[in-house]
């Protein structure tokens, strides 16, 4: 649970984080798990969505603990195809992929809901496969296509999961929406008639808090029914 | 007019759009490139004295703009008038571990990190308390001077004759319910942008709140500030259930950050502190004794509440009242006593949670209930049954009850789910179990008694044609702004997508009391059909002397106006429009709604908590299976009905039940705060076990309309009603599966084996005292 430190520096006042770590862990043994490996995993770093998920935090964190004061870490250029168009930023090595989002191209479609890994709602496509993008370096996407929700509309016309996800409301506060969305189309696009339990793996990482999921499962089928 | 034709089976979001397609901003969405970056320091230890606080060299570090402590606002803030016990920031004592010491608002996110790194805070620890048995014992240390043994408040009611009822009873049991504490977990953080102009001395704050008026009013108090200097406005807002309800800590100080800093602080809290910030549901204790005749008639009932209310006042006095007051309105009870007590512990306070108070006393009784059916060998269904209200009514404690859809209810889910030909065929580790709930659609007596209407809607018509709703109501994701345009669209006769809503913005849209108590359907609603009445008498005026025709003879629908259904002159909306702007200009009425002062509760003490003017009524049937090796319970299906009164939109309806009926599974199943000496060990989305879509089992959704007489179209609450239900029908369908009978909340794995390996226990002793006589 170190990896959050950097994240939280904050808290790290108030907490011991070996203390909390201890406590948790002690907690899932009591508890034991009945949570979807799909997001479980990701945060203990026995599955990532292109296998270096761990080390990229590790790197982050490295990064934190060797220029803690720092104020201007080490920057390079970034080229990405961003929604179909390709850019250049400078990118500090330590910047996340959802802080380059959200605040160098200003997309805010993409979500932060928790503090690393835990929710999804910051999920995007990366090379076509859906990433919580909190826990990967911006730095990793160089020469990759990323898309957020942002890009999935044409021309002013919402993608066929846009429009099921509105009309089936599949979406009640919104804030899960773009990452669910997200993850729906990556399935989608790998599967693009995907059977309910399909469903439910593909959106195991992505929590929603309003519908109970019941109309997200039918968005995403009647999307699938829709010509694409 | 009939209600809503035409607009069945109900409509998308009128916001949805924005939000499929990335555009909603959330606060945290909002640009605040120039804005400061503000962090909160908070409490290392659960309850101390603050010996000293030095900000000097956090003050010096460049970049720090502002450093602000407990000293920056001698005010209180809170909810209820009666129990403001709460500083932005801890002033002399800390009660909980990750209270607020200290706030600072720097250029960058790094600095801020930096500045609360040298802020010292020396504190001279005090006992802690962390259960509410430690809190309420004898010596223990006050958390605060004025509350003796740290009882926040006692609760003793009673209505009707105990004694008589309990003597009435075949059959008498008590049994002792634990629920653990909870939280919302919106999966939007805590998040605010507060903006200050020294020159005009104006503060302009865009927060997530679920009550605007509130923050406005605890704004004017903690900064000292004329409230005509201050704005609220609110961006989109990604889940309440009741977290933001109460005015939070860190909007204040948000608020007093950007006052001292002389401008735009924004505020983002972690996952972590905005699980800190909780006031969310307590963790319960109950004892419940209930008196049953061989009919299944209810004959008293007897429940005695202890809820662990965290370290301040908040929303305690209420929850505790309803946890009693929402004992009754649901069966027709003649005998109920209540004993209440919320009790002060050094955690992070509690507050309101969806189904606010009602939930771990519902849970309790209606397992209670099912045991005893069980015992008398009768049907769950049965038993519910022959405990009907018959509406109109009054219970005991004078709650009015004007429509009552529970039978209906009953025999939905009955139905749907195949409950007279399953229950008691179905193998080992399958069961069944069903639940009623019901819940309040808005607090019939506000908690600011201003003399006020209850709820008002401006309706704006100009030369464009357009009609704009304006509503203090916030949207947080419930509908609310989808049901004030079907009503405006409804009352008028005119297209959907002609109405504009415009909500939460106090520069703009009238106050509003807020979304909690589920009270905007109800409230808002009824005020907005008023709106719409009175824009529609000017429009029909104006198309009666166009038409050279009386107004009572003039006819509105789909957006012409003609004289008699079938009359030949007809007008178009924009030709009326234009009429009626003729002399007068463009026009704004104001629809108010004011509940009577009937619905308002009895005379008692707390008898306004659980006074409305309708209830919802739910109830569901779950089926589940139980894994004996691993304890593990999986939910395979819902069934679900709600008594909404009328369904104004029913897709939002349908949402609604799933949702609160899901979120109540998480409590049920998974779900629980925990803390080791106070340290917080759930706040993350990790280990704070929200379902996920994995193990989340499809809800069928029964709407059953009884058409409250008083509600908006009929209308009636949709969005708490049947969670408070979902918890005792899923631990009944754990005793329909094995035979198990759980006592705590949440039915974890590692609870249900205990539970199992207790059961073999005292089969083994059985079995051996059979041999042994």
């Amino acid at each position: 649970m170190e990896i959050f430190a950097g994240k939280s520096r904050v808290s790290s006042l108030i907490y011991v984080r070996s203390e909390r770590a201890s406590a948790a862990d002690s907690h899932e043994v009591a508890n034991g798990d009945f949570r979807a490996n799909g997001r479980f995993d990701l945060c203990h770093g026995s599955r990532g969505p292109d296998g270096a998920i761990v080390n990229d935090i590790l790197a982050s964190a490295i990064g934190l603990i060797m220029h803690p004061d720092s104020p201007h870490p080490r920057k390079r250029l970034l080229k990405l195809k961003l929604n179909g168009r390709w850019r250049e930023d400078a990118v500090a090595d330590n910047q996340l992929l959802v802080e380059y989002l959200r605040e160098v191209a200003r997309l805010t479609g993409v979500k932060t809901g928790c503090d690393g890994g835990e929710c999804g709602a910051c999920t995007v496509l990366v090379d076509g496969e859906a990433v919580p993008a909190c826990i990967m370096l911006a730095v990793r996407c160089e020469g990759r296509s990323i898309e957020t929700i942002e890009g999935l509309a044409q021309q002013g016309r919402p993608s066929r999961l846009q429009r099921a996800f509105h009309e089936k409301l599949g979406t009640q506060c919104g804030f899960c929406t773009p990452g669910m969305i997200m993850a729906a189309e990556a399935l989608l696009r790998r599967t693009p008639a995907p059977s309910e339990d399909d469903i439910r793996t593909a959106l195991s990482g992505n929590l929603c808090r309003c519908t109970g999921y019941v109309k997200i499962i039918e968005s995403v089928k009647a999307a699938a029914e829709m010509p694409p | 007019m009939t209600a809503n034709s035409g607009l069945r089976p109900g409509v998308p979001l009128i916001d949805g759009i924005e939000k499929v397609t990335g555009r909603a901003r959330y606060t945290a969405d909002l640009d605040h490139a120039d804005a400061l970056v503000g962090r909160i320091l908070r409490s290392p230890v659960s309850h101390g004295d603050i010996v000293r606080i030095d900000v000097a060299k956090a003050r010096a570090l460049p970049g720090v703009l502002a450093v602000i402590t407990g000293d920056d606002c001698p005010f209180t803030y809170g909810v209820l008038p009666v129990a403001m016990n709460e500083y932005p920031m801890a002033r002399g004592r800390v009660r909980y571990r990750g209270e607020p010491v200290a706030a600072v608002a720097a250029l960058d996110a790094d600095t801020a990190a930096r500045a609360l790194e040298l802020i010292e805070v020396e504190v001279h620890e005090l006992p802690a308390y962390y259960t509410s048995e430690e809190a309420r014992a004898p010596n223990a240390t006050l958390l605060h001077e004025n509350k003796p043994n740290n009882v926040e408040r006692e609760v003793h009611h009673e209505f009707g004759d105990l004694r008589k009822g309990f003597a009435e009873a075949d059959l008498v049991r008590e049994e002792r319910i634990t629920c653990a504490e909870v939280n919302h977990a919106q999966i939007e953080p805590h998040a605010c942008l507060a903006d200050y102009d020294p020159l005009s001395r104006r503060l302009t704050m865009q927060s997530v709140s679920q009550v605007g008026y509130y923050l406005h009013l605890m704004l004017g108090r903690c900064l000292d500030m004329d409230t005509a200097r201050i704005r609220i406005i609110k961006p989109f807002i990604g889940g309440g259930f009741g977290a933001r309800v109460e005015v939070l800590n860190f909007e204040i100080i948000t608020a007093l950050l950007a006052r001292a800093a002389s401008g735009k602080v924004m505020m983002q809290l972690t996952r972590e502190e905005t699980f800190l910030t909780h006031r969310a549901r307590p963790q319960t204790d109950i004892r419940l004794k209930l008196g049953m005749r061989r009919d299944g008639r209810i004959t008293a009932c007897e429940c005695e509440v202890s809820q662990r209310g965290g370290a301040y006042a908040g929303y305690g006095i209420v929850t505790i009242l309803y946890a009693g007051a929402l004992l009754q309105g649901l069966y027709d009870i003649p005998a109920i006593k209540y004993d209440g007590y919320r009790v002060y512990a050094n955690l992070p306070p509690c507050g309101a949670m969806r189904g606010h108070g009602s939930v771990d006393t519902r849970h309790a009784f209606e397992c209670l209930l099912d045991r005893m059916a069980r015992e008398l060998d009768l049907d769950p269904f049965f038993v519910r049954r022959a405990n009907l209200l018959q509406a109109p009514t009054r219970t005991a404690n004078e709650l009015m009850i004007n429509s009552y859809g529970l039978g209906d209810c009953l025999s939905a889910v009955e139905r749907a789910s195949g409950w007279t030909q399953r229950i008691g065929k179905l193998p080992r580790g399958k069961g069944l179990g069903m639940s009623c709930s019901h819940y309040v659609s808005g607090a019939a007596k506000p908690i600011h008694w201003t003399g006020e209407p209850h709820a008002t809607v401006n309706v704006r018509l100009d030369f464009d044609g357009g009609v704009t709703a304006l509503t203090g109501a916030a949207d947080i994701g419930q509908g609310s702004s989808t049901m004030v345009a079907i009503a405006v669209a409804e009352t008028l006769g005119v297209s959907l997508d002609r109405v504009r809503v415009i909500a939460g913005d106090s520069a703009v849209t009238p106050k509003d009391n807020g979304a909690y108590s589920s009270r905007i359907t109800f409230m808002v609603g009824n005020a907005a059909i008023d709106a719409g009445r009175k824009l529609k008498e000017i429009l029909v005026d104006a198309a009666a002397r166009k038409l050279e025709a009386r107004a009572e003879d003039i006819e509105c629908a789909a957006e012409t106006f003609r004289v008699g259904a079938g009359g030949q002159a007809s007008l178009s909306f924009a030709e009326v429009a234009k009429a009626a702007l003729v002399d007068r200009g463009p026009i704004t009425v104001s629809g108010t709604f004011t509940c009577p002062a009937e619905a308002q509760g009895g005379k008692h003490r707390g008898g306004a908590v659980g006074s409305t003017m309708g209830f919802s009524y739910a109830a569901q049937v779950v089926e589940v299976s139980v894994d004996e090796d691993t304890g593990s319970i999986s939910v395979d299906k819902v069934w679900a009905a709600l008594d909404c009164g009328r369904a104004i939109n029913p897709l939002a309806v349908e949402g609604q039940v799933q949702g609160s009926v899901w979120m109540g599974m998480g409590q049920a199943l998974s779900e629980e705060t925990r803390y080791v000496e106070g340290l917080p060990v759930h706040a993350s989305l990790l280990e704070y076990r929200v379902p996920t879509i994995a193990e989340s089992p499809p809800i069928e959704v029964h709407i059953v309309e009884s058409h409250d007489p008083l509600g908006p179209f009929g209308a009636k609450e949709a969005s708490e009603g049947a969670l408070a239900g979902f918890a005792p029908a899923l631990v009944n369908a754990v005793a329909n599966a094995i035979g198990v009978d759980l006592d705590e909340l949440p039915a974890t794995p590692d609870r249900l084996m205990q539970a199992l390996v207790e059961q073999r226990r005292l089969a083994r002793l059985a079995s051996a005292r059979k041999a042994a006589s």
